[in-house]
């Protein structure tokens, strides 16, 4: 951390940091772009951990989309973002890509970003002192502009709050093929159901490939606040998803592909939360 | 930069600008074009390599970053005496047509089978996902995987 402290500390806005690479690379080849610094965090061992600590998950910025789709841990606390880390890219790309890289590129699709939102993830981002400070994931993608992290920062680790009795979460996505796809739609929803399991007290819900990054909306969940595990509420929660594409990309030439691809994704989303088992 | 790690059982060490793909370092530096190069995007898993036995796109990795690392490519999956088991099944069962994309197929079932001795079809459909080929339509390539691993497991 000292040496990676150090290296910040000699970044300009001309300078790229690089984790996998996955991102980086791609983008480094279309531009022609020669940073006049490239610092290659990918063999930091230390920011590759998921771990339960003090009420929270803890997820090292370096871990791998395979190691999160396989952890134990997280399916039991975090059902969206092991079932996002499963719908990244192909099985090369999961072997390398890290969760702190697809959050710092934040593109429109990343596929955690709307799982890390709908936990409510927040980011240990460490500077060129070596300080970490903690920021809400939220607060940081609304940054305006600017790269996130910003020049001489880094991502060293998310985290989110251990799973509570009678919550669960889910993600779902649609794209041109069922593997190795760019998200046309993602979301993910979180949910705290009342103590008889028959109704939502609670809801947080993400959308992504509808904005230039995902976002939480608030509408949506309130909409779902205080509805019953019903067909009703499922019809209901389609139609404010619909609603909300609809309004969102009401000029892109995708809206009435999406409008309607929405639905699908609603009852995606739906279906597993109604069918999975709480905490 | 000097660039030192294992490719196929042989200590390397390679001049590489700090900012080289590691598909470039290999065809280019060090002559292996068994990897070959399609989308360069990392759609389509052509240029796949194993480093420490996970598969990689190797047009997405600097090459810097396999300092000290172990790598397998194509040209590494051959045995003294000739194609191994899987190699051998993909000629066998009509899994090679073309042949470009077959170096990259090879390196994702082979990191499979590492990982996995006896893979349902449906592993060994989400393994080769990233695996893109345009001559076989898939199913020879499944049944090959399919058919080496039962060969490497032996007599049940």
């Amino acid at each position: 951390m000292a040496a990676l402290a150090t290296a910040l500390g000699r970044a300009t806005p001309a300078s790229r940091l690089i984790a996998g690479g996955t991102d980086v690379m791609l983008q480094l080849r279309a531009s022609g772009e020669r940073p006049d610094l490239l610092i290659d965090i990918s063999g930091m061992g230390e920011l590759v951990f998921v771990r339960e600590q003090g009420g929270r998950i803890h997820i090292g910025a370096l871990t791998s989309f395979a190691r999160i789709e396989a952890d134990g841990l997280l399916r039991i606390h975090a059902n969206c973002l092991s079932q996002a880390a499963a719908h990244v890219g192909s099985a090369q790309v999961r072997n390398i890509a890290t969760i702190g890289g697809n959050v710092a590129n934040a593109s429109a699709c990343a596929d955690a970003i709307p799982a890390l939102l709908a936990l409510d993830a927040d980011l240990g981002i460490v500077d060129r002192t070596g300080q970490v400070r903690r920021y809400p994931l939220r607060e940081v993608l609304a940054r305006a502009g600017g790269p996130r992290p910003g020049v001489g920062e880094a991502i060293v680790d998310l985290s989110f709050a251990s799973l509570r009795d009678h919550q669960r979460s889910a993600f779902a996505k649609v794209g041109v093929r069922s593997s190795v796809a760019v998200a046309r739609l993602n979301a993910a929803l979180f949910v705290t159901l009342d103590a008889a399991r028959a109704s939502i007290a609670g809801a947080r819900i993400a959308f992504g490939s509808v904005a230039p990054v995902a976002f939480l909306d608030e509408r949506v969940a309130a909409g779902l606040c205080g509805r019953a595990l019903d067909e009703d509420t499922a019809q209901r929660f389609a139609d404010a998803c619909a609603a909300l594409v609809t309004e969102a990309i009401a000029q892109r030439a995708s809206r009435p592909y999406k409008q309607w691809a929405i639905r699908g994704l609603a009852d995606d989303l739906w279906n597993a939360i109604r069918g999975s088992p709480t905490h | 930069m000097r660039l030192n790690c294992i490719i196929n059982g042989a200590a390397v060490s390679v001049d590489i600008d700090a900012d080289a793909r590691l598909i470039d370092v290999l065809r280019d530096a060090l002559a292996l074009t068994g990897t070959k190069e399609g989308c360069a995007e990392g759609e389509c898993g052509a240029c796949t390599v194993l480093i420490d036995g996970l598969a990689v796109n190797s047009c997405l990795v600097l090459a810097a970053q396999v300092e000290g690392r172990s790598l397998l490519t194509i040209e590494g999956l051959a045995s003294g005496d000739g194609a191994n088991a899987l190699q051998r099944n993909f000629i066998e069962r009509g899994a090679i047509q073309c042949g470009f994309c077959t170096p990259g197929m090879l390196m994702s079932a082979t990191a499979l089978l590492m990982r996995v001795q006896q893979p349902s079809r449906e592993e060994i459909r989400r393994a080769l996902a990233g695996n893109l080929c345009r001559c076989t339509g898939y199913e020879p390539i499944i049944e090959a995987v399919a058919a080496a691993a039962d060969e490497m497991a032996g007599p049940a």
